[in-house]
């Protein structure tokens, strides 16, 4: 993997970024599950077990509203969302991929519509490899690539299997491309 | 727990410094969790218990669910912090600065010497007395901290040096490893660095300030009204209006604070302008040092107010590729255009000898 990477400008469809000897990476859907994990669970620590613990610790009184539509309307405010958040995390995972090549990184999305964010090798600053909670419990990790600029762009790379070839391919490169150039860079 | 092994260390890098944790850096952090959570919790516990309110019992309800949120939260959160102090590890190679914490979860943060901006040093006054600081080495997209690292300073150094020997071997490297992409521009590198021809210059001084005379007194005048004005209406509250007293004390108490700052900048404040870049360094109980090589500098402004003009003192900005604008400032410094000129013609030198 720390071999010289071929020039894929142009030629981004995975297939043809595979036949020129890239790599290119497709994330786990797991990922959309870990996302959707997480909204869950915070939306069940501060909304359905709060309702659910007054739920129980209230005595009915003819008049007020009754406990079992509060459960109801707080399990569904819930269900609602992320039922929601399931489909367009699954869709746009589905559908991205990331690939290495001489350039630099470029995640590609494309569903109906495409979406590509490139960060070329000399531009990163520092990459970052994490593993959440929920993405241990899923057995998943992620990248992020910051790079130059004011904006601070960050590459997301989520749903990776294993992301220590990755990381040890991106830091072979960040060394690679160190000159006196890249010191000297003021953007 | 133990750190997670630094198998992440790549191929033919030399360890030059591996450090864990200073396991007190964590208690600032369980400390306030501590307090926000009593505060909280015991605001609630007043309120249903021992106000004497009479409380719907729905709401009482409610409050002391979320006061149990409250406490597993805090529990949670109080937990995170301890286990990542323990987890923490920090590794310092003669190519780059690895920062990694977790084992069940992740973290692992690292960056090359020629991506790092400007190094800033950060202790509080409990830090100063166990022995631990904050490093953080900012580039230009992030910042890589080094938090509870015993020895800030002389961490720092050790990073300081490993850069420079990184940087000399820069120079001396013919071309990058990484060809141009078809269509781009060749890399300048060649031109930049003729093999073997940067010596690197040595570390030294060039110029030590401080901020002026001039900059305390103006600044103590500026400060002054406050004390005037907060006293002579804790006076006519004492005397006549006593709603007056909080006001005048609250103005009073400003002024106090203010004055004091003023004279912690003045007596701590130190700016150096030194062959390789610029340090700054203030602090009385906690300790701030920051600094930035000439080759990270986008720009250098001058700014001089009114009373500045007539007195003869200002204040000089240094604009890094770092994120924060401005981290390193020469403030109140007597005649900044000359102290400019100094910071120029250091840059050219260091800049015209790479």
């Amino acid at each position: 993997m720390r071999g010289q990477l071929p020039d894929l400008r142009g030629l981004l469809d995975p297939a043809g970024a595979v036949a020129a000897g890239g790599i290119v990476v497709r994330p786990s859907l797991l990922a959309a599950a870990g996302s959707v994990l997480h909204v869950a669970f915070y939306l069940a620590l501060f909304l359905v077990v709060p309702i659910a613990l007054f739920g129980v610790a209230t005595e009915e009184t003819p008049g007020r509203t009754p406990i079992w539509l509060l459960l109801f309307t707080g399990v569904w405010a819930e269900l609602l969302p992320l039922l929601v958040g399931v489909a367009i995390a699954f869709v746009r995972i589905g559908f991205t991929r990331y690939v290495l090549d001489q350039d630099g990184i470029h995640v590609r999305t494309q569903v109906l519509a495409t979406k590509e964010e490139r960060v070329p090798w000399e531009k990163v600053t520092a990459v970052l490899h994490k593993r959440t909670v929920f993405d241990a419990i899923l057995r998943i990790e992620r990248l992020h690539v910051v790079a130059y600029g004011e904006a601070g762009r960050t590459l997301r790379l989520v749903g990776l299997r294993d992301a220590a070839p990755l990381r040890n391919v991106v830091a072979a490169r960040m060394l690679q491309g160190s000159s006196m150039e890249t010191l000297m860079r003021r953007d | 727990v133990r750190p997670r092994p630094a198998d992440y260390i790549q191929p033919g890098e030399r360890v030059l410094l591996q450090q864990r944790r200073h396991p007190l850096s964590v208690l600032d952090e369980l400390v306030a969790i501590v307090l926000l959570w009593g505060v909280l919790a015991g605001g609630g516990v007043w309120l249903v218990f021992l106000s004497g309110l009479r409380l719907v019992p729905e709401f009482q309800t409610a409050l002391l669910v979320a006061m149990a949120v409250l406490t597993l939260g805090a529990a949670w959160l109080a937990g995170y912090r301890l286990l990542r102090m323990l987890t923490s590890l920090y590794t310092v190679t003669d190519q780059r600065v690895y920062e990694a914490h977790g084992r069940f979860w992740f973290h692992l943060l690292q960056t090359t010497y020629d991506r790092v901006t400007d190094t800033h040093v950060r202790q509080s006054p409990f830090g100063r007395l166990c022995g631990f600081g904050t490093v953080t080495l900012q580039t230009a997209g992030t910042g890589l901290p080094l938090t509870g690292i015993r020895d800030p300073l002389a961490i720092k150094q050790q990073v300081e040096e490993a850069r420079s020997r990184f940087v000399a071997s820069l120079r001396r490297a013919p071309a990058p490893a990484t060809a141009p992409a078809p269509g781009r521009k060749a890399s300048r590198t060649a031109q930049l660095a003729p093999p073997g021809a940067a010596v690197p210059l040595p570390d030294a001084q060039v110029w030590l300030g401080r901020p002026s005379v001039a900059w305390l007194g103006v600044s103590l005048l500026a400060a002054a009204p406050f004390l005037v004005v907060g006293g002579v209406l804790l006076v006519i509250g004492l005397l006549t209006l006593p709603p007056l007293l909080f006001a005048g004390g609250l103005m009073a108490f400003m002024g106090v604070v203010t004055l004091v700052r003023i004279l912690i900048v003045y007596g701590t404040s130190r700016y150096e302008v030194r062959t390789h870049g610029l340090v700054v360094s203030s602090g009385w109980l906690g300790r701030r040092r920051v600094e930035t090589t000439y080759e990270k500098v986008t720009d250098l402004e001058t700014q001089q107010s009114i009373p500045g003009r007539v007195f003869g003192y200002g204040t000089i900005r240094i604009n890094t590729a770092g994120g924060s604008s401005a981290p390193v400032a020469f403030v109140g410094i007597a005649d900044p255009e000359t102290v400019k000129s100094v910071v120029s013609q250091a840059r050219a030198a260091r800049l015209g000898g790479a």
